[in-house]
């Protein structure tokens, strides 16, 4: 008998508004300057209230931190900073109690170089089975074809480990060694760490860097069949003890290879659709629909139960890997100005200030991220237009405190404001005196009232996550016109990429006599006739209507 | 606790013990499934039981003399003696199997306007036993009602047996000062909501199919308040479901004369509430529903004449106290322009007052809006509805003072078809609440 | 004389050595007590903590409203407000313990009259907390119910029982801190017998028909309200 998680419905993650958050940044319980599960709890309120559905939580485990959490040293556990298991509990109780589904992230590729495992790893002589739970070497030669992730910090993909004399292999800092799945030790210990949370009630998982699992030679050591492999049997292993339960992919790569990562529906049930959104940022940019209905296109179709993830901006660096040079050249001019805001191959901005803080082009891309075909995944601060901070380092600007109230360390903390984790923005336009939850609760016409009506408008609608999506094509192509499709629902969703007034003439002949009713003022329009179409729309405007069939 | 009683042809009472231990309610030795299970639901009702008792014993000898049948009495633990009275009354050929239910102590402190603590669990008991025992179909009877006519239960229960419909509920002729809430609210609200007219969308009297009352006992969230809330939900459960729905004309209907009727306000907040209640759990159901159809409607509907007259100009009195002091009140949850509107009621003189159709839909959807976004407690709410209603119900009483029974049925067709109208007010404004007022 | 000297300064310092001899051991027991006392709030802290953190204690209080309990609470979490006030209370305990065993007059006395006082203080301050609540939810409750019974001066009546709700809160909560004790009470006792007297005169003299009219009515069956006689369900 698997056991039940808190979701009903098994597709849940298909109707899911997932709202991404850190819990070192979101609230303080305890007056330390660092968020914790105590102010998580209280601000859980906020979320349902919100209209969010499923809350990722980035990883809270113990780590030196010098990755943010991504260096895991115990997988069972929490963080002291953050509270302890039993906080966890008393938030997964809560989340569920709220019908909040919960998914924390769990990297699996790599572990800190503090790890139990690892010390064991180093101490152990060469070839024992502890030793085996990393990828060593006695050369930095081999697995010569694996490109270098981190290339602003990184020189090569090994170390060498003078107590192990040997060199370890790592896909991203020296301090995070990867596991070595080719030791079916590792995958049994990584199941029994899995186990462990889904019994205690998690919903699912974010599977960090998962491309990155098995490493062969003459290979680029990225989405191998091996590494597929290694997933099929995490999935098994979940849907034989568990139901209601999701795997969500991390796989930074093109659609055709993230693909790989759906199997036929025996992998994972989510991934993130990496390549979308950068060119929906540049679509934007350039005014025009091509870069856009062109990724989609190029989209292969997905098993049935499958899903993806679509986001706007995350807690990375808005990523430029997936796109091509001349691409990256236009991105880097367009949305990067101050040449502080670049990192790695991307921008580390948030979305307020890529969108120049303009209201209409936040509404715009977030309206076109609720109808795309996939599951929105909303970054903490992103609902109420947050700011950012170019000058802390690494990523570390967009991971800034929860801008709760206008009060001293923008609500978020009790602490002295030099003891928090990172100082709050402060500067006069996305400043937390400007721009926080509070005043915007005040504000019938904040951008938060706008995001939860929104959420509540698309949760109204199955066919948003769980139809087909069709590109139209008119003359215009700073138009962006689609249907959605769901069994008898038709939605036609049309987007002003321009930052001008433009009129677009659409070839609904197909669907003459049906009556578009324009969804969010419940307003009727002229039925579609043989004729085209016409419509206007206003400065990033955008539309979205239900096709009703004309009555009588 | 569960023990059966003989399979003689004495009065075959058969106890049940709790009724939410789902214990298996055996048939007897020999006896099939019981085509026609009549379930009632009783606590305290000595004064009317009798009368059902005897209707229900009347209509088995008659229409009813071919159906193999099964009396349920649900039973919270009355101590006037009604199930002693409903034996006798059955007499010795019925068989009747008697299920108890809790009734919880907060039940009893609860003034509900039809008199039955604890309702849903006695609703619960009788659906499981109908289950149980395997019955093609369930008659439910009210036991307040004091003019329970014998061929009701025949006409509840042909359209299910017969015709294959899922639900059948009752279509009563009233005049025009009765069942007031039922026409001014709850019919035109479920009608433009769900696009299905029924009349009494708030049956206590109905019958339903083996197929529907299976999906009732299939689901897991049944509604625990009191009042109305397991009224309706029977009904919109059915028409959500997508059942085939009918409507029986069965005469007049009368309650119990009671000394304890609960007051106005609390009636709305024991019917309303679950109504507006109802919007919030089936919004992606409702908001896609466009137009209405009638249902099929069996039987022949004896008329009644004109009821007596209403003093109007004492609710209009209450309209214009309710205007002058909830004000304030209503300006948090309807728009600017419905207070005016209102204001110009108020100066209006007593006879010529006429709310308008289309304002009235507005102010229940607004109260509907306010309800879902908690403007105030939701008690305070609805009680602050009541004066409105008042004021809707006088302006209504004067326009069908004289009509036939047929014309006041047209007359609250006409209401419905205000209340489609102003549907997609409602939408929009469920979808997008914000609205300059500050 | 020196011997005299020597006797007297020997019989000083022998009573400064005793009283010193005396007081030792109470310091040495305050000492102990506040220690012993400070264990005992530490691990009541954590427990009481850990407890309302179980119960879910922070949600329930911001769900029932009392969220002004949750602004005033250390890192807006009243559950650790409360852990924080049990800490305190029972170092205050061992405190006032350990100077009653010092034995000093002064310092009893003063602890005593400091001990009882606060929890009068704590408990007006909730009283006045719970009367604003208290008369803002009547007020509308009594407003819209007096509309619903036909009254004509529904607005007066919710007014009436607001303030009256309210002044009895701050004659509760001044009696509860003993500030003029006498004169609130006196105070009060005028005023709202002055009230009462006032009502009744009133409904004796002005309205003595329509009392007489309405009892009457009442005798013979029911209130008298117009949706009495419209069946509404």
């Amino acid at each position: 008998m698997p056991k039940p998680g808190s979701a009903r419905d098994p597709l849940w993650y298909k109707d899911a508004i997932i709202y991404e958050l850190h819990v070192k940044a979101f609230c303080d319980g305890n007056g330390d300057g660092m968020g914790d599960f105590a102010g998580l709890i209280q601000k859980l309120d906020y979320l349902q209230d919100l209209g969010v559905t499923c809350v990722w939580l980035l990883p809270f485990f113990p780590s030196p931190l010098r990755d943010d959490g991504y260096d895991i040293a115990d997988y069972r556990n929490v963080h002291a900073s953050y509270g302890t298991l039993d906080d966890f509990q008393t938030f997964l109780r809560a989340a569920h109690d709220r019908q909040m589904q919960v998914v924390i992230e769990l990297v699996v590729n790599h572990t800190s170089d503090q790890h139990a495992w690892f010390q064991r790893a180093r101490r152990a002589p060469a070839g024992a089975v502890e030793r085996d739970y990393y990828v060593w070497s006695d050369t930095d030669q081999r697995y010569k074809d694996a490109r270098i992730i981190f290339v602003d910090t990184e020189r090569s993909n090994w170390t060498w480990d003078p107590e192990a004399r040997q060199y370890y292999w790592h896909r991203f800092f020296s301090h995070q060694p990867d596991l070595n799945y080719d030791n079916p030790q590792v995958l049994e210990e990584v199941l029994s760490v899995m186990d462990y949370w889904l019994d205690m009630g998690v919903d699912g998982f974010r599977l960090d860097a998962v491309p990155y699992l098995v490493e062969r030679d003459g290979t680029s050591c990225e989405n191998l069949p091996e590494t597929q492999e290694v997933i099929r049997k995490i999935r098994a292993h979940i849907d034989g003890h568990y139901a209601n339960r999701m795997l969500l992919a991390e796989a930074n790569q093109w659609p055709s290879d993230v693909r790989a990562y759906f199997g036929d529906g025996d992998e994972c049930h989510m991934a993130y659709h990496f390549p979308l959104m950068p060119r929906l940022f540049m679509g934007l940019h350039l005014e025009d629909r091509h870069p856009i209905t062109d990724i989609l296109e190029q989209t292969p179709e997905i098993p049935e139960t499958s899903q993806w993830a679509l986001f706007l901006r995350n807690h990375d660096e808005l990523t430029l890997e997936m796109v091509t040079d001349e691409e990256r050249d236009y991105m880097y001019l367009a949305y990067s100005a101050n040449p502080l805001a670049k990192l790695n191959v991307g921008i580390r901005r948030r979305l307020a200030p890529l969108m120049g803080n303009s209201r209409r082009r936040i509404e715009l891309l977030t309206s076109i991220l609720f109808s795309f075909p996939g599951t929105p995944v909303v970054y903490y601060g992103d609902e109420i237009g947050m700011g950012d901070n170019i000058y802390l380092g690494d990523r570390n600007g967009v991971r800034t405190p929860m801008q709760w109230t206008g009060d001293r360390n923008a609500g978020f903390s009790h602490a002295h404001p030099a003891r928090l984790y990172s100082p709050v923005i402060v500067d006069p336009v996305n400043g937390y005196q400007a721009v926080n939850v509070e005043a915007q609760e005040s504000d019938p016409a904040s951008l938060l009232h706008w995001m939860k009506n929104m959420i509540s408008l698309r949760k109204l609608f199955k066919v948003f996550g769980r139809g087909s999506i069709e590109f139209l094509k008119p003359a215009n192509r700073k138009v962006l016109p689609y249907f959605r499709r769901y069994g008898d629902d038709i939605i036609l969703c049309v987007a002003n990429l321009s930052q001008f007034a433009q009129p677009v003439e659409l070839d609904l002949s197909a669907l003459d006599g049906y009556v578009p009713v324009e969804m969010f003022g419940y307003t009727e329009f002229p039925a579609i006739g043989e004729l085209p179409y016409f419509l206007t729309l206003a400065p990033y405007g955008f539309y979205w209507f239900e096709l009703q069939r004309a009555r009588g | 606790m569960a023990s059966t009683g003989s399979n003689s042809s004495a009065p075959a009472a058969e106890s049940v013990g709790d009724a939410h231990l789902a214990l298996p309610v055996e048939r007897g030795p020999g006896a099939a499934a019981p085509e026609l299970v009549i379930g009632i639901g009783a606590y305290n009702n000595a004064a009317t039981i009798g009368a059902i008792g005897g209707a229900v014993r009347e209509s088995l000898r008659g229409s009813l003399a071919g159906l193999s049948s099964r009396v349920v009495l649900a039973e919270g633990g009355s101590n006037d003696g009604t199930p002693d009275l409903m034996r006798e009354a059955l007499g010795p050929d019925a068989r009747l199997t008697q299920v108890s239910y809790p009734v919880h102590p907060m039940d009893l402190l609860q003034e509900v306007y039809h008199g039955l603590p604890g309702r849903a669990h006695a609703r619960a008991a009788i659906f499981r036993t109908a289950h149980e025992l395997g019955a093609a179909a369930c008659v439910i009877l009210d036991a307040t009602a004091s003019n329970l006519a014998p061929e009701w239960i025949a006409r509840l229960a042909q359209p299910v047996l017969e015709n294959s419909f899922d639900l059948v509920v009752p279509y009563y002729l009233r005049p025009p000062h009765e069942g007031a809430l039922t026409r001014s609210i709850l019919y035109p609200l479920f009608r433009s909501l769900y696009g299905v007219r029924i009349r009494q969308p708030l049956a206590a009297d109905f019958a339903c199919s083996s197929r529907l009352v299976d999906s009732f006992l299939a689901l897991d969230h049944w509604p625990d308040e009191a009042g109305g809330a397991v009224d309706l939900w029977t009904t919109t459960t059915a028409v959500a479901g997508g059942y085939r729905v009918c409507e029986a004309a069965l005469g007049t209907r009368r309650h119990e004369a009671r000394d304890n009727t609960p007051d106005l306000s609390t009636v709305i907040v024991q019917v309303v509430g679950p109504a507006f209640g109802d919007l919030q759990q089936r919004a992606e159901l409702w908001q896609r529903v466009r137009g209405s159809a009638s249902v099929p409607v069996f039987g022949e509907a004896p008329s009644d004449g004109p009821g007596e007259p209403i003093d109007v100009a004492r609710l209009v009195e209450s309209f214009r106290l309710g205007y002058r002091e909830l004000r304030d009140v209503w300006a948090a949850v309807l728009p600017p322009s419905a207070i005016i509107a209102l204001k110009r009621l108020v100066a209006s003189p007593d006879s010529s007052m006429q709310m308008d159709d289309e304002l009235w839909a507005r102010i229940v959807f607004d109260f509907a809006v306010g309800y879902r976004l908690r403007v105030l407690r939701s008690d305070h709410l609805l009680q602050s509805l009541a004066p409105l209603y008042l004021g809707w119900v006088a302006s209504f009483l004067q326009q069908v003072r004289d009509a036939t029974p047929q014309a006041v049925d047209e007359r609250v067709d006409r209401l419905g078809a205000a209340f489609e109208r102003q549907k997609p007010y409602l939408i929009s404004r469920w979808r997008w609440p914000e609205r300059f007022s500050s | 004389m020196w011997d005299q000297v020597t006797v007297i300064f020997g019989r000083a310092t022998g009573r400064v050595v005793e009283n010193i001899a005396n007081f030792l051991p109470g310091l040495v027991v305050l000492c102990v007590l506040i220690l012993v006392a400070l264990v005992i709030a530490l691990v009541a802290r954590v427990l009481v903590f850990r407890l309302l953190r179980g119960l879910d204690f922070d949600r329930w209080a911001i769900r029932s409203g009392f969220s002004i309990l949750v602004d005033w609470s250390p890192e807006r979490s009243p559950s650790r407000l409360v852990a924080q006030t049990v800490l305190w209370l029972i170092l205050l305990l061992g405190f006032l313990a350990g100077l009653s065993a010092l034995d000093a007059a002064m310092p009893s006395y003063f602890a005593l009259t400091v001990f009882g006082y606060l929890p009068n203080v704590i408990g007006a301050i909730i009283i006045l907390i719970c009367g604003v609540l208290i008369a803002r939810f009547l007020a509308r409750s009594v407003l819209i119910g007096a509309v619903n019974l036909q009254m004509q001066s529904a607005r007066l009546l919710s007014t009436g029982v607001k303030w009256l709700v309210l002044i009895l809160t701050f004659a509760m909560a001044l009696e509860q801190i003993g500030l003029g004790r006498d004169i609130v009470l006196i105070a009060f006792a005028i005023l709202f017998g002055g009230v009462v007297l006032a009502m009744s005169l009133a409904i004796g003299l002005g309205s003595r028909d329509l009392v007489s009219r309405t009892l009457d009515r009442q005798m013979r069956g029911g209130v008298d309200r117009p949706e009495d006689t419209i069946d509404h369900v």
